[in-house]
């Protein structure tokens, strides 16, 4: 769990990175997929509304979508990801990024969970 | 019972590119006549410059006997039902009787070209005839299209049929939505989706049944059809089919039959009497023609009344007055083709023949069978005490249940796959894992009629010993499969850098 | 006499039924309400016996007429060699389902490896998907392949050559996803594309352009290569289907711009059967993303766990329908596996010499066939100048093609496919064929035939 993150109900993580938000899957999210083979990242310019479909994420036997946690620009993405999709399991919130957002609306960053919040929240999905 | 026991042979077998070139004896394909290479100019005359193949394919340079052993090794690499036990849901993995194969193989079907005249055809075309006869009457239909050319294809044609009847009735555009179940097969939200329709999904009852309530929340005047396998993947009846079918009807919509698990039900009663409108069969599954390992399959769409008039053409007519069999084209309102020519009719003649070596009773006894082993293998696996059966446990399964190893994995760590490989190891195909998607760590098991009580026993005994391993030696579930031709494959591997062919293989090595 | 095995096999059935405490089977089908039970026998025959059914499956076969054809249109009549029969014949093979557990599957998922890669070098791609039902249904899918990998491309266009029934096809599938499409005409004369049209079409919202080469009129397009560079200008793809024999003579067409090939491969082992069961092929050039966007199955060569032993299994698996359901590239299950399978075992066994043999068997008895015809006072063969393969379209100037097909057909032939519905601007016309299966006794016997129908037909044209 990235204590610096705040977390969607979909298990996207946020980051603030200066004026930008840094997205990822939570390591519950990628605990569940197993073994990732393969990510399909948006084009850096693209624009999504908060809950837009903003990756594809593939294992072996499911496709799981990442909805973006807050709306705005795509400024970057993480392009080491189609090689090593494995960062994904292996360093969720490090090396396993998947792109960096310039918000339209900040406020919907506040919004999402805190760390704690998350860690509640998955915990009911645990049983 | 740890010991190695070979179930399958183990060779090392090489690719057919890789097999060592030779020349003798060669293949001789037939010479061309010289009276015609005397009158025709030379090949690269007939072809314009542009288009001259510069290379020729790089095909393998070997001798029919090198290839005869190559076959026989892969073949003896390969589970078939006709090896052992096929429990694989949904699958339908009867016993293919020999004479179906022996009869579609005369000459007099399998040389005839589609487009000859129908008076040098009318026995293929009476066997068309006769078989969709036979189909309308199982399913209690008005008639039923050939042509499609399996399950998911029939699923298709179906719906495409019940769209032209929705748009000739000036509600083509209104009715946009295809309402399915979430215990489906994944072939029914993917042929909606392929026919333009946005699908629904209602989420089943605690019993494992269609909720009315919910699907009267959905159902609306947008609604062109509902999609529906009975009994259902869990292998329970839809009770509330009546009143499931009178909803939909109400709102316009129309019910389709995904015929799937057509092989609990033959003889007992008909889609047709339930308020189906239409109904696709899987002749590989229920009409014993073999699987090929993959395909061909063939999927017959049948359907009421009001929607002959849109199935593809042509279909089978018989002239009285003349005592002839013809292909109808002149069907003004059909959606036209969904294949090319008449349906897969090499697959269809050993349907028909099944059909007539079965008989009326026949075919009745052969739900009624498929019924009873489900059942009974059923109750014997729940005595090992491993395994659960969700959804209304007290009522009888059709063809086929589906267990839960929910219990299983929390207590040992062992995952239905494990279970399903481990499985492999003691001889036996593995059920369908992971199916339907409403139950947790899913096995679902069909054995159809054509297994002994004894096959039944043993297989209940296999699971019995599994379930004792999870708990004592799980590591040799974690290893599984290790009798069988390779070991565990790394699909993982396979996903993340795929290689799709020979060509890529070689790439891949000059790479390295 | 009492059957001993029959009565032990009813005291099994009540052993069954006693363990699960039912009195009889009925019991198990009591929750079907009564209102739907069929409360009387099927209306069907009974049953046969084994000897009763062959009996009265030869009596229904033997009222097809046996008959020499030169017919084409899709299915071509060749010769299948014994191995391709006895290979795809083998119970191991023939009983297996859908090779879903890879480790119990090794010998279907290598032959349908080997397969795949066999296409490749026939249509010069790396990747070909492990079969489509046919020829049709592969264009058809194609076209939707091509369609998703747009945003807001809406359009495809066809050859006005191409086979109706193949067109009505293509029209099913498209209906859907609502994408249009139009056709483009071809050169009155020689009977290729239309270029001039093609490029008055082409324009920004096109997905895709289908070129069949031969083309449905038998013609070879000689400039596909321009095709394929005014395709792309627009940046569209390029679908083209092909006879996978005629590739050995023909160019591959990854070399002149191919996006994705498909094409009949009944040809390749596959009996004629009066329709089906056929195969289609779908190759392409591999691209991570693109293949993502690739109906059916795959099959894929990797390692064992352990990491000791080469293996093959199906892959990519998340574009399939039971992983993706509504999101998935097509809704195909079942395809046409042994077919494709055998098609291997033929490529293998004939090798480039028997294949380039047999191509141009068919293509020289088309060609002698066609120039023999051409000398009769009331036919033309071929009626287009471009160059043909083993094709090719027939008019006759006087009288009808049907009044001629019925007077073959007394003869025991069958000529070829007419073409009057899909295309009356071409007169009375039919498309002959010839493949290696015509001796030199066949055609020269129909010939004398359509010799005496063309005397028949009388002095002026």
């Amino acid at each position: 769990m990235d204590k610096d993150a705040r977390y969607a109900k979909t298990h996207e993580w946020a980051r603030k990175e200066g004026d930008l938000i840094v997205v990822g899957v939570s390591d519950f999210a990628q605990s569940l997929l197993k073994d990732v083979v393969y990510v399909e990242l948006p084009t850096e310019g693209t624009v999504f509304q908060k809950g837009d479909k903003a990756a594809d994420i593939e294992s072996v036997k499911a496709v799981e979508e990442l909805k973006a946690p807050v709306s705005g620009e795509v400024v970057a993405v993480n392009n080491a990801l189609e090689d090593s999709a494995e960062a994904i399991n292996e360093d969720p919130y490090g090396e396993g990024w998947f792109m960096k957002i310039k918000p339209s609306k900040i406020e919907e960053f506040d919004e999402l969970l805190s760390p704690e919040e998350y860690e509640k929240y998955v915990a009911t999905l645990e049983h | 019972m740890n010991k190695k026991e070979i179930i399958q042979a183990h060779y090392q077998e090489p690719l057919v590119f890789e097999l060592e070139p030779t020349n003798y004896p060669k293949y001789y394909a037939p010479e061309i006549p010289p009276e015609i290479m005397k009158n025709v100019p030379a090949t690269d005359k007939l072809i314009p410059k542009e288009m001259l193949r510069k290379e020729p394919p790089k095909l393998p340079s070997v001798a029919e006997f090198q290839l005869a052993r190559h076959y026989l090794r892969l073949a003896q690499m390969n589970y078939s039902v006709d090896t052992n036990f096929y429990p694989l849901g949904s699958c339908t993995m009867k016993y293919n009787p020999k004479i179906n194969d022996f009869l579609s193989m005369d000459r007099r079907l399998s040389d005839v070209h589609p487009f000859q005249p129908a008076r040098t055809v009318q026995g293929n075309i009476r066997i068309l005839y006769e078989t969709e006869q036979m189909l309308n009457e199982l399913a209690g239909m008005k008639r039923t299209t050939l042509q499609p050319s399996a399950g998911a294809h029939g699923e298709l044609t179906g719906i495409l049929v019940i769209r032209a009847y929705h748009y000739d009735h000036g509600e083509g555009e209104q009715r946009t939505e295809i309402i399915i179940p979430d215990s489906a097969h994944g072939t029914n939200p993917a042929t909606a989706a392929m026919a333009g329709y946005r699908t629904v999904i209602i989420k089943s009852r605690e019993n494992g049944l269609v909720d009315l309530e919910a699907l009267k929340a959905v159902v609306s005047e947008k609604t062109a059809a509902l999609m529906l396998t009975n009994p259902n993947t869990l292998g329970l009846f839809e009770q509330e089919i009546c009143e499931i079918a009178e909803i939909v009807h109400d709102a316009g919509g129309l019910l389709y039959y995904d015929g799937a698990n057509f092989n609990a039900i033959m003889g007992r009663c008909r889609p047709g009497d339930m308020g189906f409108d239409a109904i696709h069969f899987n002749l590989h599954k229920t009409f014993a023609t073999p699987h090929g390992g993959g395909g061909p399959g063939a999927g017959p769409v049948g359907v009421v009344e009001k929607l002959v008039p849109y199935l593809p053409k042509p279909l089978p007519e018989f002239d009285k007055k003349t005592g002839t069999y013809y292909l109808n084209f002149d069907v003004p309102k059909s959606i036209g083709k969904i294949k090319g020519f008449w349906g897969n009719f090499n697959v269809i003649v050993r349907a028909y023949a099944y059909m007539l070596s079965q008989g009326a009773e026949g075919l009745k006894r052969v739900s009624e069978q498929a019924v009873l082993n489900a059942n009974y293998l059923k109750k014997k696996i729940l005595e090992c005490n491993a395994w659960t059966l969700p959804y209304a446990p007290e009522t009888p399964r059709k063809h086929e249940f589906v267990l839960e190893g929910q219990k299983l994995k929390e207590e040992t760590g062992i995952s239905t796959l494990d279970v399903a490989k481990r499985l492999l190891d003691l001889g036996f195909h593995a059920p369908t894992i992971y199916f339907p998607l409403i139950v947790h760590e899913a096995l679902m098991i069909e054995p159809t009629e054509t297994e002994t009580k004894q096959t039944l026993d043993k297989f209940a005994e296999a699971m019995k010993q599994i379930a004792k391993e999870c708990h004592e030696q799980p590591e040799l579930l974690v290893n599984a499969p290790q009798n069988t031709a390779v070991p565990r494959i790394d699909e993982v591997l396979a996903a993340k850098e795929p290689i799709l062919s020979w060509q890529m293989y070689q790439e891949r090595q000059t790479e390295k | 006499m009492t059957n001993q095995k029959e009565g032990s096999a009813d005291t099994i059935q009540k052993e069954m039924e006693s363990y699960l405490g039912i009195r009889s089977i009925d019991e198990l089908f009591e929750d079907i309400p009564p209102s739907v039970r069929l409360n009387r026998p099927l209306k069907l025959p009974a049953a046969k016996s084994e000897r009763d059914l062959s009996l009265y499956l030869d009596e229904i076969l033997s009222q097809n007429l046996p008959v020499t054809s030169f017919l084409g249109g899709g299915a071509q009549f060749h010769y299948i060699p014994a191995l391709v029969k006895e290979v795809i014949t083998k119970p191991e093979l023939l009983n297996a389902y859908t090779p879903y557990q890879p480790e119990v599957s090794q010998g279907m998922l290598q032959g349908l490896f080997e397969y795949q890669s066999l296409i490749n070098e026939l249509t010069g791609m790396n990747v070909t998907n492990a079969s489509m039902y046919d020829w049709p249904t592969a264009i058809a899918e194609a076209l939707l392949m091509c369609r998703r990998l747009f945003n807001n491309r809406t359009k495809v266009l066809l050859p006005q050559s191409i086979h109706p029934d193949r067109l009505s096809v293509v029209e099913n599938y498209l209906a859907g996803p609502k994408i249009s499409y139009e056709l483009i005409s071809f050169n009155k004369e020689t009977g290729e594309l239309d270029l001039e049209d093609l490029r008055t079409k082409m324009n920004e919202n096109v997905a895709a352009v289908y070129l069949e080469n031969p083309n449905s009129f038998g013609v070879i397009e000689s400039e596909a290569a321009t095709v394929s560079r005014i395709v792309h200008e627009k940046g569209a793809k390029l679908i083209v289907g092909v006879d996978p024999i005629s590739l050995a003579l023909l160019e591959a067409p990854a070399n002149y711009g191919a996006d994705i090939v498909v094409g009949e491969g009944q040809g390749l082992g596959t009996p004629l059967s009066f329709g089906g069961p056929y195969f289609g092929f779908f190759s392409l050039q591999y691209d991570r993303k693109i293949i993502r966007q690739m109906p059916g199955r795959v099959v894929g060569l990797t390692k064992t766990k352990d990491g000791t032993k080469r293996a093959f299994v199906l892959t990519l698996s998340t574009r399939e329908q039971h992983i993706r359901r509504e999101k998935a590239t097509s809704n195909i299950c079942s395809n046409e596996s042994i077919l494709a399978f055998g098609a291997g075992v033929y490529l293998s066994l004939l090798g480039a010499n028997g294949l380039r043999k047999t191509a141009e068997y068919c293509l020289k008895a088309a060609h002698y066939l066609a120039s023999e015809i051409n000398k009769l006072k009331h036919f033309e063969a071929p009626i287009f100048k471009g160059q043909f393969y083993n094709e090719f379209v027939v008019r006759v100037t006087k009288g009808t093609m049907a009044e001629v097909e019925t007077r073959l057909v007394e003869e025991g032939f069958v000529g070829g496919y007419t073409l009057e519905k899909c295309h009356p601007e071409l007169g009375e016309t039919a498309i002959f064929c010839t493949t290696e299966m015509h001796t030199f006794e066949d055609i020269d016997r129909f010939l004398k035939v359509l010799r005496k129908i063309d005397k028949d037909l009388g002095g002026g044209a």
